[in-house]
């Protein structure tokens, strides 16, 4: 960002450009997590969680709540308070997360109109309470590690690359957890007959809390992550719920595998168009991408059917 | 038949009659309701699509904001007088309306309302992009010299109430009309049951897109009204917020109910203008004084409410207000 | 009587996915006659049909109505051209009132210009065709599941169609139900062809002059009634052979 305004001229220099993919890295590594937590809600609920982006929000308050609370009591190294955050922020959010899901969208019986109207009034709800209690203000979080990687050109932070590297192993767990244990096989007795799975002794109802809460928790790792990186602010929600929004429908709804090219795809090009040029034309093309992608190509760019 | 059309003909008459009694006695809620009147028309044409058609769209700001910024930047760029520029207006909602329908409307469900929803943020975000002529989410005010309409000027406050219930009246009675009328059996047949309908050699697709751009029309001649009426025009009117409200207020009022939409907006309108007024600031003295509870942005979190109330709804009274009596006590309304 | 064709179909193919459900090389229906289709469970007879109506597009094949080829043509305009379907699984309109159900199709017939009441009086004729006048206003989720069938019957009549294709009428009808029906078929055949799907042999041999017999999509056997029942290789698919 800070480079932009340095190299203020159209044609990207090499550095700048480098500058971009890293920040374009970054940001496809976090969107990765965020838009794999609303994919698979939507796989294997069919639910749209409109406030996706509020459960992230939500993640990076209370990543600033429990440091600010660490180092204010506990004191020690940075890592220390992050580490707690980490461990802490996602589960307060799942269990958050399995709480409305409970509380509302069971009771809408999963239909899909109902539960889109619910979430956005969750929405409001949980954006208007982070308000409430966390503030107007952005405020930072100190990043846990301090060292920078030298490049040719310039400085880089190693936090960012550690980002990357968390989001790729943490990935992978989800994928593995998914696709080679039993809990993912129960997941996906439920999504493709809830009825029948109930009558072999699954429980349905709390298979579904847990997605949802898994796709909430997702979302907040992500936003752990990244909130020493931009700081946590209670309208942050709507930014990542609509790039998740946009890689999820170009990676084929429900479709871990497309939802991750999609996120590489969307977060590296959106890393280096905002790096140089303006953002808000990118924005509004892909937009009406992901509309005519709806329209057109309901299976998503990247997506087979196969979820 | 007869008993609905006197019931609408009594509420317009109702709307009509307070007027002169707000004036002098309310002027605060005279002003409140001349803006619900447009409101509720944008409300009135949500309407038709969400509760008479089912068709759930997440983006109707567009068409809120293509009358608006089609009438608002021809007085101010073009220098337009009003009523061409009122006119040209509704003809961008309704334009856009027939695009957005002819793509929108190959999608179901879900799709339709993400589709929606994206068209209208690429909607917005162009409306902040080209933020040298709309001024982005600040905006920017229509002069009060040329508010006026073969010398009628719009900005005193009657005049403009009277504008805001002429528009709203013709866009309800146009409500009630088509909703008794065959093409309305047809729509709301879709909404009950979308492959009935075609095999009974109904084209959905046609209906459907009958609706939209109806529903888009009208929310553009709001929008148009409101810039004209309120001489103001802004990126927010173009928000996911403002695509958001029409919803809520038909959610409250009843879908599918031809006066639901005006209640609905009247009920919500003063919840968040007390909200935003007196509740949330009230209930932050409250918490500051009595409890130790640190909560600094409690006073603003006026839209909480709005929240509450869409969960609430959902869950409880998904038929909304006038639904419900019609369900248990009204069986003829409309 | 010269039979002049209705509804033709060569080589007319449905697959879903690797399951192929219909399977027709050449299938005529003639105006004016009852056809049945019969066969058993997932012989494939509510796809052909839906193949017919145009519900969803044949995988291969040609349809023709009238010497007119309505392969391309969707659904709303072949039932525009007379084509009329019945659901197997009751398809009405829950929350409307019998009314408004048959109104609807009615209302296709009576034009714009036409005056409210000649709607009102064909819907009511309906109605008390299939026996339901007296209930017009009362709600269509509220009938029994037989007076529900019902209605689907008069929705179809309603369209006054040159071909009605009825999927499963007489499924949970009472005895005394299905007798009425029966002469209601009859007299609707008068001036409309009829295309039956049924179980029920009783009311295939009632009203049936042609029938024809599907089996894994395939037409087996196509015969008068009496050509059929004698016909042993539908005795062997019907007796699990
Ligand atoms: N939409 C569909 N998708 C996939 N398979 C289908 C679909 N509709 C029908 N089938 C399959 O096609 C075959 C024929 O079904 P069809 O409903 O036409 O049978 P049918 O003769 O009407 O049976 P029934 O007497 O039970 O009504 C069955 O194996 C069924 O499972
Ligand atoms: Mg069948």
């Amino acid at each position: 960002m800070d480079l932009t305004s340095l190299l203020p001229f159209e044609m990207p220099h090499p550095a700048l450009l480098a500058a971009g993919v890293l920040e374009g890295t970054v940001l496809a590594a976090v969107l990765a997590l965020t838009a794999l937590g609303l994919s698979i809600v939507f796989g294997f609920m069919r639910v749209v969680n409109v406030a996706h982006g509020e459960f992230y929000m939500l993640g990076a308050v209370l990543a600033w709540f429990v440091t600010d609370l660490v180092s204010r009591t506990i004191g020690g190294p940075p890592w220390l308070a992050f580490g707690i955050a980490l461990m802490v922020c996602p589960l307060t959010v799942a269990a958050i997360a399995a709480l409305c899901d409970r509380m509302i969208l069971k009771r809408l019986n999963y239909d899909p109109e109902a539960t889109i109207v619910a979430t956005i009034g969750i929405l409001y709800i949980l954006q208007q309470l982070a308000l409430t209690f966390y503030g107007p203000d952005a405020r930072p979080v100190q990043a846990p590690f301090d060292f920078r990687i030298q490049l040719p050109w310039f400085g880089y932070s190693g936090y960012k690359l550690i980002v990357v590297a968390a989001s790729i192993v943490l990935m992978l767990i989800v994928w593995l957890v998914l696709t080679r244990t039993k809990i993912g096989i129960i997941m996906r007795a439920t999504q493709y007959d809830r009825e029948t799975a109930q009558a072999f002794g699954i429980p349905v109802d709390r298979v579904y809390a847990g997605v949802f809460a898994l796709g909430a928790g997702l979302a907040a790792i992500g936003a752990v992550l990244i909130v020493p990186i931009q700081q946590a602010h209670y309208l942050m929600g709507g930014e990542p719920l609509l790039l998740a929004f946009i890689v999820v429908i170009l990676g084929g709804l429900g479709s871990l595998r497309g939802t991750i090219v999609a996120a590489i795809f969307i977060g590296l090009s959106d890393g280096i168009i905002s790096t140089l040029y303006e953002p808000t034309l990118a924005k509004i093309l892909a937009t009406l991408l992901v509309a005519m992608v709806l329209v057109f190509r309901p299976q998503g760019l990247f997506g087979t059917r196969a979820a | 038949m007869i008993r609905s059309i006197v019931l609408h003909i009594v509420v317009i008459a109702g709307l009509f009659l307070i007027e002169s009694f707000l004036l002098e006695h309310y002027a605060y809620h005279h002003g409140n309701l001349a803006r619900i009147l447009v409101l509720a028309t944008y409300a009135v044409g949500y309407n038709i699509l969400f509760g008479y058609t089912g068709l759930l769209s997440l983006g109707h700001a567009m068409f809120f904001a293509a009358g608006m910024y089609g009438c608002a930047l021809l007085i101010r760029i073009g220098e337009w007088s009003i009523a061409p520029a009122f006119f040209v207006g509704v003809l961008c909602a309704l334009t856009l309306g027939l695009i957005v329908g002819f793509l929108a409307l190959r999608t179901i469900g879900v799709g339709f309302m993400i589709v929606t929803l994206m068209f209208a943020q690429s909607i917005y975000l162009t409306a902040l992009y080209y933020n040298e002529y709309t001024r982005g989410d600040e905006g920017f005010s229509i002069p009060q010299t040329v508010r006026s309409i073969g010398g009628i000027d719009l900005t005193d406050p009657t005049t403009r109430y009277f504008a805001a219930l002429i528009l709203f009246s013709i866009c309800l009675l146009m409500s009630l009309a088509l909703v008794q009328s065959k093409a309305g059996r047809v729509l709301i047949a879709i909404r009950e049951n979308e492959d009935r309908t075609r095999m009974l050699g109904f084209n959905p697709f046609r209906y459907k897109l009958f609706a939209l751009v109806i529903s888009a029309g009208m929310a553009g001649a709001a929008g148009a009204a409101y810039a004209v009426l309120f001489g103001y025009a802004g990126a927010t009117f173009a928000s996911v917020q403002y695509s958001i409200f029409p919803l809520l207020w038909v959610l409250l009022g009843g879908p599918g109910t031809t006066l639901g939409p005006l209640l609905g907006t009247i009920l919500m309108f003063y919840l968040v203008d007390l909200a935003s007024g007196s509740i949330m600031p009230g209930l932050a003295a409250l918490v500051e004084n009595n409890f130790g509870i640190e909560a600094p942005g409690l006073a603003s979190a006026y839209l909480l409410l709005v929240g509450l109330a869409l969960v609430l709804l959902v869950l409880f009274a998904p038929k909304g207000l006038l639904g419900s009596v019609r369900e248990r006590w009204v069986p003829w309304l409309p | 009587m010269a039979a002049i064709a209705q509804i033709q179909a060569e080589g007319l193919v449905k697959d879903f996915g690797g399951l192929r459900a219909v399977d027709v090389g050449q299938f005529t229906l003639n105006k004016g006659e009852i056809r049945a289709v019969i066969g058993p469970n997932g012989a494939g007879k509510t796809t052909f049909v839906s193949l017919l109506c145009g519900r969803f597009p044949p995988s291969a094949g040609r349809i023709m109505f009238g010497g007119k080829d309505i392969t391309a043509m969707p659904a709303h305009d072949r039932v525009a051209l007379g084509i009329a379907y019945t659901f197997q699984i009751t398809s009405i309109f829950g929350n409307l009132s019998l009314y408004d159900n048959v109104a609807l199709p009615t209302q296709r017939r009576i034009t714009l210009s036409s005056e409210r009441s000649a709607l009102k009086q064909s819907t009511m004729a309906t109605l008390e065709r299939v026996g339901l006048a007296d209930r017009a206003q009362e709600t269509a989720s509220a009938q029994s599941y037989g007076h529900q069938r019902l209605l689907e019957v008069a929705m179809g009549l309603a369209l006054a169609p040159k071909v009605l294709i009825l999927d499963e009428p007489t499924q949970g009808l009472a005895d005394s139900e299905i007798t009425d029906f029966i002469a209601l078929i009859k007299d609707v055949a008068r001036e409309t062809t009829v295309m039956l799907i049924e179980h029920n042999m009783q009311v295939v041999m009632a009203l049936a002059e042609q029938i024809t017999v599907l089996d894994g999509g395939r037409i087996l056997a196509e015969g008068s009634p009496d050509e059929i029942r004698s016909n042993k290789a539908v005795q062997t698919a019907y007796l699990g052979g």
